[in-house]
C-alpha cells in the first residue's frame, strides 16, 4: 500500500521549548520530508513602544523581550545607551552587573534543563531543575525586588546596591548546586535512554554552522571555541578566569554536554565574583535629574552580549532627542529556530522534533518580540 | 603588520565605490554605498576578506529627510570585526535585491523588514506573512503609522474609574491665587 | 546488545528521594514571606506627600492620575497643588520609577502582592486613602 504524505500541525504548546510557536510538518510515515515554521503568538510591539518613551521609560520594558532570560536585554540596552551618550560607568556597578548576568546564565541553563527532560518524557528533571531554579530566583529577589523581570541594569549603572549578607548567601547555594550536579547527571545526562535517544540526533555541519549565523553552545558542540564573552570582552569579564567547553559532536548530546560544562564555568566565575567584589558604594553614573534632559546623540551602534543561548544583538540608533530613534533585537533563536531548524527537521523522527527544539535553545519570545 | 579596521576600510575603498565611511569603536565600522555597489561590497567581504557571517540587517526610519537606511553587519570570527555596509533606499515602494544567495539567514532578516516598513525583496523565496496575520493596514513600523488610532479603531478603551484627573500645574496656580486673594482681603 | 549496568544503577539512585521530605512548600498552609525590597502593591503616606506630580510625569503606562482627595484635613500643609496620586492597576507593571523619582519619599512598595476581586472596576486604587486586603479594597480615611 502506497503511503501518502500528511500534514500535520505541530504547536504551538510545546512540551520542551518556553514560548509558543508552531512548526507545520509533511509526513512519510514517521519521517519527516518538509518543515516549516509559524511564528507570530507572541508579538507585542516593543520596538514601537521604545520609539515612544524616554530612555529611562524604556528600559522598563526591554526585559520583557525574552522572558526565561531577561538580564542580557537590559545589559545591551543599557551598554548600547552608554555608548551612544559617552557615559562612564563605576567599576563597582561592572561588577554587578557580571554577577546578576551569571546568575541569570545559571537559572536560564536550568530552565533548558528542564526542557531538555520534558521534551523526551523524562519528568523528574523538569520537577528538580525548576525547583533549584526557584532558589536562584529568591537571590534575585532578594536583590532586585522581582522574581523574574529585574529592571536592575539601568542606562549609568544599577539600581541597588548588594542587601546585607547577600555573598554569603549566594555562596552557600553554589556549595548546594555543586553538590546537587552529579545527582542530575546520574538522573539524566548519563541516563542510558537519554544516550540512545540524543546521540546521533540533531546534527550540525561544522562547515557551514558559522555561515548560517549558529551562534552560542550549538556553535561550540560543534568544535568552534567562540564565546563573546571572551572575543569581544565586556562589563568585568576580562578580570575573571573561564574557559570556553566545546565538543565535536555538533548533535543533542555533544549541545547537552557544553551547556552541562558552561553551568560548571558559570559557578566558577561567580565564586571569583564574590571574593573580588569591591566595597565602593558608587553605583549610578553621573545623569540629569530630569528623565526628559537625558538626549541622546545622533548615531548608532551595535551591542552585543552573550546570553545563555547564544550572541545576543542590538542595533540602536539616537537621533538627537531624548527618545531613541530605532532599537532593533536580534535574539539568537532568529537563525537557529527558523532557517536552521526547518533543514534539520528533514529526514528526522516526528518524535525528535521538540528534543531538537528544545536543544537548539529555541525561544520564541525574542524572534517577534 | 597587524590587520586593523582602517586597513581594511582602505582596501575596500581601493575596490568600490564608497561614500562615506566611519570607526564608531574597537571593532566597528560603518560604510555607504549606493545600491547598486552592496552586492559586490558583501561578496568582496564574504570570499576575499573571509567575513563568515551576516549578524543582522537593520533598519531605521529618517521620516524627516524621506529614506529608509539598511545596515547589513557582516562579522568575521578571526578578525572579530563587524562592518555595517548602509544603503538608503526610499520610504515608499523601493525594492533591494535578496542577499539570501549570499547569506541563507538573510531571509528571515528580510522577511521581517518586508512585513515591517514595507521594502520589496525580489528573489527572496519566502516573503510571506510573519508576525503579523491577515494585516490589511500600512507597513507599522514606519513613523507615521499612529498607534493610538489604531487602538481607538480596534479596541474599546476603557474609562470607567478614571473620572477626576487633574492637572497640577493647574491646581497650583489655582491655590497659589486663591492664597494671594485671601492674603489680599487681609490686608484691606 | 550491551546493557549500560552503571548508567541504570545511576539512574535509579534517583529513587532515595522517595524516602525524604518534600522540598516544596505546603502552600497556602506555610505561606512565603516576600523579601525585603520587594515591589508590591503601593503606600503612600499622605502626611509626607506635596502633590508634585512627578510620579504621574514619569509613568510610561499612564497609569498614575493626580485626584482630589476626599477631604483636605490629612493632606500634608505643604501639598502645593492639593491632589494626590491615584493608580491604575490594570496599567501599572511595578517597575518603581514613581517611587524612585518621588522627591519626598513618601510613595512607597510594599510586600503584599495578593489581591482578588471578581469586580474588575475595583482595580484603580488611590494609596493612602484606600487599603488593598486580599478580597476587598476598603476606605481608611
Amino acid at each position: 500500500m502506497a503511503q501518502d504524505i500528511i500534514t500535520i500541525f505541530h504547536g504551538p504548546q510545546h512540551p520542551g521549548i518556553t514560548g509558543n510557536m508552531s512548526v507545520e510538518l509533511d509526513l512519510l510515515g514517521e519521517t519527516i520530508k518538509r518543515a516549516e515554521t509559524h511564528v507570530g503568538y507572541l508579538h507585542r510591539g516593543f520596538e514601537k513602544m521604545i520609539e515612544r518613551r524616554t530612555v529611562l521609560q524604556a528600559f522598563t520594558i526591554v526585559c520583557r523581550i525574552c522572558v526565561p532570560e531577561p538580564d542580557p536585554n537590559e545589559e545591551n540596552f543599557a551598554r548600547g545607551v552608554e555608548e551612544l551618550m559617552g557615559l562612564e560607568v563605576p567599576e563597582k556597578a561592572k561588577w554587578l552587573r557580571t554577577m546578576v548576568l551569571e546568575m541569570a546564565r545559571l537559572q536560564a541553563q536550568m530552565l533548558w534543563f528542564a526542557g531538555q527532560g520534558g521534551s523526551l518524557g523524562h519528568y523528574i528533571s523538569p520537577q528538580w531543575a525548576v525547583a533549584d531554579r526557584d532558589l536562584i530566583l529568591d537571590l534575585f529577589e532578594e536583590l532586585t525586588g522581582g522574581r523574574v523581570y529585574h529592571m536592575y541594569i539601568t542606562p549609568g549603572g544599577v539600581r541597588r546596591d548588594l542587601p546585607e549578607g547577600f555573598l554569603g548567601r549566594l555562596g552557600h547555594f553554589l556549595d548546594y548546586l555543586e553538590s546537587r550536579l552529579p545527582e542530575y547527571d546520574n538522573m539524566l545526562l548519563r541516563n542510558p535512554v537519554f544516550l540512545e535517544r540524543a546521540r546521533g540526533v540533531g546534527i550540525i555541519d561544522p562547515a557551514t554552522a558559522r555561515e548560517y549565523g549558529v551562534v552560542g553552545p550549538n556553535l561550540r558542540a560543534c568544535g568552534f571555541m567562540n564565546d563573546i564573552r571572551k572575543d569581544e570582552p565586556y562589563e568585568m569579564y576580562g578580570e575573571v578566569d573561564f574557559i570556553v567547553p566545546t565538543e565535536t559532536s555538533g548533535d543533542v548530546y555533544g549541545r547537552a554536554m557544553v551547556r552541562r560544562a558552561e553551568i560548571e564555568q558559570s559557578i566558577s566565575i561567580l565564586r571569583q565574583i564574590i571574593r573580588r567584589m569591591p566595597a565602593e558604594k558608587e553605583i549610578m553614573a553621573v545623569l540629569p535629574k530630569n528623565h526628559r534632559k537625558w538626549e541622546v546623540p545622533k548615531g548608532d551602534t551595535l551591542v552585543k552580549t552573550e546570553s545563555a543561548r547564544g550572541e545576543y544583538s542590538y542595533y540602536m540608533v539616537g537621533d538627537g532627542t531624548d527618545k531613541l530613534r530605532r532599537v532593533q533585537v536580534k535574539g539568537p533563536s532568529a537563525v537557529h529556530a527558523i532557517t536552521l531548524l526547518e533543514e534539520m527537521l528533514v529526514d528526522s523522527q516526528l518524535s525528535d522534533v521538540a528534543m531538537i527544539m528544545n536543544s537548539l535553545g529555541t525561544n520564541p519570545p525574542e524572534i517577534e518580540r | 603588520m597587524t590587520e586593523t579596521i582602517d586597513n581594511l576600510l582602505e582596501r575596500i575603498g581601493r575596490n568600490f565605490q564608497i561614500t562615506g565611511q566611519e570607526v564608531k569603536k574597537a571593532g566597528l565600522a560603518a560604510l555607504h554605498c549606493s545600491q547598486e555597489q552592496l552586492h559586490g561590497v558583501l561578496i568582496y567581504l564574504k570570499e576575499v576578506e573571509k567575513f563568515d557571517t551576516l549578524t543582522m540587517i537593520g533598519c531605521a526610519d529618517w521620516i524627516e529627510d524621506d529614506y529608509f537606511e539598511l545596515s547589513y553587519m557582516a562579522y568575521s570570527f578571526t578578525t572579530f570585526f563587524t562592518v555595517m555596509v548602509k544603503i538608503r533606499v526610499s520610504r515608499d515602494g523601493s525594492s533591494v535585491p535578496t542577499v539570501e544567495g549570499i547569506w541563507r539567514q538573510a531571509r528571515t532578516f528580510e522577511r521581517e523588514i518586508h512585513e515591517m516598513f514595507g521594502v520589496d525583496f525580489p528573489g527572496n523565496t519566502r516573503l510571506k506573512e510573519f508576525f503579523l496575520e491577515n494585516w490589511q493596514g500600512m507597513p507599522p513600523m514606519k513613523r507615521d503609522f499612529d498607534t493610538v488610532q489604531f487602538v481607538k479603531d480596534h479596541y474599546k478603551l476603557r474609562e470607567e474609574g478614571r473620572e477626576g484627573a487633574c492637572n497640577v500645574s493647574v491646581e497650583r496656580k489655582k491655590r497659589i491665587d486663591a492664597k494671594k486673594l485671601e492674603l489680599k482681603k487681609e490686608g484691606e | 546488545m550491551k546493557i549500560d549496568i552503571k548508567g541504570i544503577w545511576g539512574a535509579l539512585s534517583s529513587l532515595k528521594y522517595l524516602f525524604q521530605p518534600p522540598g516544596t512548600l505546603r502552600y497556602p498552609d506555610v505561606k512565603k514571606e516576600a523579601a525585603d525590597g520587594y515591589r508590591g502593591f503601593h503606600d503612600n503616606d499622605l502626611s509626607k506627600c506635596i502633590g508634585c506630580g512627578m510620579c504621574e510625569d514619569i509613568c510610561m503606562n499612564l497609569a498614575i492620575d493626580m485626584v482630589k482627595p476626599k477631604s483636605e484635613a490629612y493632606l500634608n500643609a505643604k501639598n502645593g497643588s492639593g491632589l494626590i496620586p491615584r493608580l491604575d492597576y490594570g496599567r501599572c507593571c511595578w517597575c518603581s520609577l514613581c517611587t524612585d523619582v518621588c522627591p519626598v519619599n513618601s510613595l512607597k512598595l510594599t510586600k503584599n502582592y495578593v489581591y482578588v476581586s471578581e469586580d474588575m472596576n475595583r482595580f484603580i486604587y488611590t494609596p493612602g486613602e484606600e487599603k488593598l486586603g486580599k478580597r476587598e479594597k476598603e476606605t481608611v480615611k
